[in-house]
């Protein structure tokens, strides 16, 4: 066993936190209090310089001109770039592309997955609804046949991320023959944010810089060429998505920020050791759990429970610390002159975007009583666990 | 990068499971229900069992006649073995063929009456280290001089595991500005037993004397710091840390089939949210407490034993206080049945609890170890 980075992995991460610290940290205070952009120009010139250090893409399988480094390579870089609140800056790591693109044909992979590998085109991720949140399946955008080759699309979206600046949207919708089990009959479209029938409706103003929008659909007419996978089965694939995401998403920067956090009080000498330490030694189990995730995913393993268990702990302990850390601070940790404020209000979403805390409690839970062990899932244990079943029907 | 278990896993596992099965479980009812441990007899049958089945020696060298194993397989060992309530560290019960690494190097006359002894089984050594200076509240502490026949020690230590002082203890303190090995057994002029204190489970705990204790060279090992130091890294991350893990998950799988046939109000525990939220905290942390002490114990056998000395402390701590958190969480779940002593839970409840002030206070361990933790948490 070596719960060791690889050494190259080791290298990257080492080159992502001096840019970090180098071109990041330094443009902190550019940031605007409730937004995650930066002027065009800015991000652009941010992107080219990563792109000639060789820092983008490293997690892009070869076959697509990545480095092809894998989850762990993901998780490493996303960790080193949480150690600055510019973290939530979109397309930084030309590795944001949903992963769900890779299971596009070749044809869509053509007009969609490269293009966004390549930063050229950018995508959103349109699942929740108004009243279909952590009971995802419960969706009820239809998509009705129309003619042999199109789809109209109709219903409403809510909390898409960046879905004013997308050029399409990964849009989940049901197609009849409705009935059936809930999963069924959920199927996924590419959707250009330029079709007829697609608009934003508002962005919801939220306390960080996230500001998701609400889409309408109202008959929006979508060629069948662009439904990803089968048709109908499209529940599978969010799922799988829901895997990676828990991992490699948030759990990394909130162990970023916690690490940046608690390494400004140790050296402030804002609390004593045996709070400081208390806290640093969470974080650190949270980044134990993270990487040996990320490691069984790359190993093309089962990791929907442990996903579930990175997710609850990263995101719940990087947002304690960081509370912790601002009020050992006390009024300054409140101010914006320092990182605390601004990371506490990016972080809050954690627990709530990609699937809820208490979903993932949930999930936890419902394994062990099932009978898996998410507890001995050790390659060399796992023939013993007997396997494992589907996992949940939630976001 | 490889998270896979070492090749003896399933091996070591089998052979721990069979001890379990055969030699802790049936003797289980022996235990005294409110405190102590085993009667003698019953200990030296279960200790032959276990030599028997092999499992035997497992820290020390096969040159020694021992297993040879490494942290990793010694972690799995005590994972499984700490699974009964007889194979926590208290009962005493593995202690018997596997002596300290300081003990490893002995040699002629000293290996005869000390080393050899201690592999055959014959013998029981134990080690305790103790910082130098005055201990908290301004008790003396141990204090070692050297003489031209070897050293005196003299003065008091309070609260040591009183199973260690039944034979042989190896106590590590300074002098002359080293860790030094010293042997001391039942009957050495000058070195007492002179307090008894119960404790809330199965640990006695002893206070010790030493007056005007004259050594031979014989009963010093003067190189033993760093094997000493090394050992007790070993035995915070596989005794302490892996085999309070492997209790809890005993505790969560007794926790489990109790709430799916529990009913109350028509349906089982298993369907309320309050208990399936006690399950996924002992999940998530003992998942984690796994890890980090895998992190450690494969750091020392991967030969980077700085880094694995430095871990095991924390590693030990948060997995004694998540083995406890969870063994509560299980004896809430089962309410009024969980805290008579006609189930086994508020026994692993108390003698846990033992494990978080073993071998240094937890907090102790963690504040010592915040510089490293946020150094290595920012590279
Ligand atoms: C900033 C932000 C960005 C987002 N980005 C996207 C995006 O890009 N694409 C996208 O599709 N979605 C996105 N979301 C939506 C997000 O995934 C949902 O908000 C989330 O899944 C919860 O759904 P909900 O808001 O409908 O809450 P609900 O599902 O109504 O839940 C409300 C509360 O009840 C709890 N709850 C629900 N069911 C249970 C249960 N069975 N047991 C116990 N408690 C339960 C939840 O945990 C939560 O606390 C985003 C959300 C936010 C806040």
């Amino acid at each position: 066993m070596d719960c060791t980075l690889p050494p190259d992995v080791r290298k990257w991460k080492e080159s992502m936190r001096r840019f970090v610290e180098r071109e990041l940290v330094p443009r902190e205070h550019t940031l605007p209090p409730f937004a995650n952009t930066l002027p065009e120009e800015v991000t652009a010139g941010i992107v080219a310089q990563l792109k000639s250090e060789g820092l983008w893409g490293l997690a892009v399988p070869r076959e697509y001109g990545g480095a092809g480094l894998g989850l762990v390579a993901l998780c490493a870089l996303r960790e080193a770039l949480g150690h600055t609140t510019l973290w939530s800056l979109a397309r930084l790591l030309g590795t944001e592309p949903p992963i769900l693109l890779y299971d596009c044909n070749e044809d869509q992979k053509r007009r969609f997955l490269l293009p966004t590998l390549q930063g050229k085109r950018y995508g959103c991720f349109a699942l929740t609804e108004p009243n279909a949140g952590s009971d995802a399946a419960a969706l009820k955008m239809r998509a009705e046949p129309d003619g042999k080759d199109h789809f109209l699309l109709s219903g409403r979206k809510i909390f898409t991320s960046h879905a004013d600046e997308a050029d399409y949207a990964l849009v989940f919708a049901l197609t009849p023959p409705a009935g059936g089990a809930a999963r069924e009959g959920i199927t996924l479209f590419l959707v250009e944010t330029d079709t007829p029938g697609l608009r934003i409706l508002r962005q919801l103003d939220t306390m960080g810089g996230d500001r998701p929008s609400e889409l309408l659909f109202e008959d929006c007419r979508v060629p069948a060429a662009n439904i990803v996978g089968v048709p109908g089965d499209a529940f599978g694939l969010a799922q799988k998505w829901f895997a990676c995401d828990r991992i490699a998403l948030q759990p990394p920067i909130a162990i970023g920020a916690a690490a940046r956090c608690l390494a400004m009080a140790r050296a402030a000498n804002a609390a004593p050791d045996a709070q400081i330490g208390q806290l640093a030694l969470r974080v650190y189990v949270a980044r134990e759990m993270l990487y040996h995730a990320a490691w069984k995913a790359d190993q093309g393993l089962d990791v929907r429970h442990e996903a579930s268990m990175v997710k609850a702990t990263a995101t719940t302990t990087g947002l304690e610390v960081v509370d912790q850390v601002l009020q050992w601070f006390g009024p300054a940790g409140y101010g914006r002159d320092l990182p605390f404020e601004r990371y506490y209000r990016d972080l809050r979403r954690f627990t709530i975007a990609a699937g809820t805390y208490e979903i993932q409690q949930f999930i936890v839970a419902r394994a062990l009583l099932r009978g898996f062990s998410p507890l001995n899932c050790f390659a060399g244990a796992e023939a013993a666990a007997g396997g494992r079943q589907p996992g949940p029907a939630h976001t | 990068m490889d998270f896979t278990l070492p090749a003896s896993a399933e091996q070591l596992r089998q052979a721990a499971d069979r001890f379990v099965q055969e030699a802790l479980l049936p003797h289980e009812g022996l235990l005294p229900p409110a405190e102590g441990t085993l009667p003698e007899d019953v200990r030296h049958r279960v200790t032959e069992r276990r030599r028997a089945l092999g499992l035997w020696g497992l820290g020390v060298p096969p040159a020694a006649g021992g297993m040879g194993l490494g942290w990793m397989e010694r972690a799995l060992v005590q994972e499984r073995v700490q699974r009964s309530l007889l194979g926590l560290w208290p009962q005493g019960l593995l202690a018997a063929g596997d002596p300290p690494a300081a003990l490893h190097a002995m040699r002629g006359a000293q290996r005869e009456e000390y080393l050899q002894p201690c592999l055959d089984g014959r013998r029981i050594a134990h080690q305790i280290l103790l910082p130098g200076g005055a201990r908290a509240g301004g008790a003396p502490g141990l204090r070692a001089m050297p003489t031209p026949e070897g050293a005196v020690l003299s003065g008091t230590w309070t609260a040591v595991p009183a199973l260690c002082t039944e034979d042989v203890l190896l106590v590590v303190a300074e002098m002359q500005g080293r860790l030094q090995g010293f042997l001391c057994d039942r009957g050495l002029p000058g070195y007492r037993v002179c307090r008894r204190r119960p404790g809330m489970g199965s640990v006695e705990l002893a206070d010790l004397a030493w007056e005007d204790c004259r050594l031979e060279t014989a009963r010093i090992l003067p190189d033993a710091g760093p094997a000493a130091l090394l050992w007790r890294a070993a035995q915070r991350v596989t005794v302490f840390g892996a085999g309070a893990l492997g209790a809890a998950e005993r505790c969560l799988e007794i926790g489990l089939d109790h709430i799916r046939r529990r009913q109350t109000f028509g349906r089982p525990l298993a369907d309320r949210q309050a208990i399936q939220w006690m399950v996924a905290d002992s999940a998530r942390e003992l998942h984690g407490a796994r890890l980090l002490l895998y992190r450690a114990a494969s750091l020392a056998d991967r030969g980077d034993r700085d880094s694995a000395q430095d871990l095991a402390g924390p590693a030990m701590a948060y997995a004694a206080e998540a083995a406890c958190r969870t063994v509560d969480r299980v004896l809430q779940m089962h309410g009024g049945y969980g805290y008579t002593r006609e189930l086994p839970i508020e026994r692993f409840w108390r003698d846990l609890r033992f494990y978080r002030v073993a071998d240094g206070s937890n907090d102790t361990l963690v504040a010592d170890a915040a510089g490293m933790l946020v150094a290595d948490l920012s590279a």
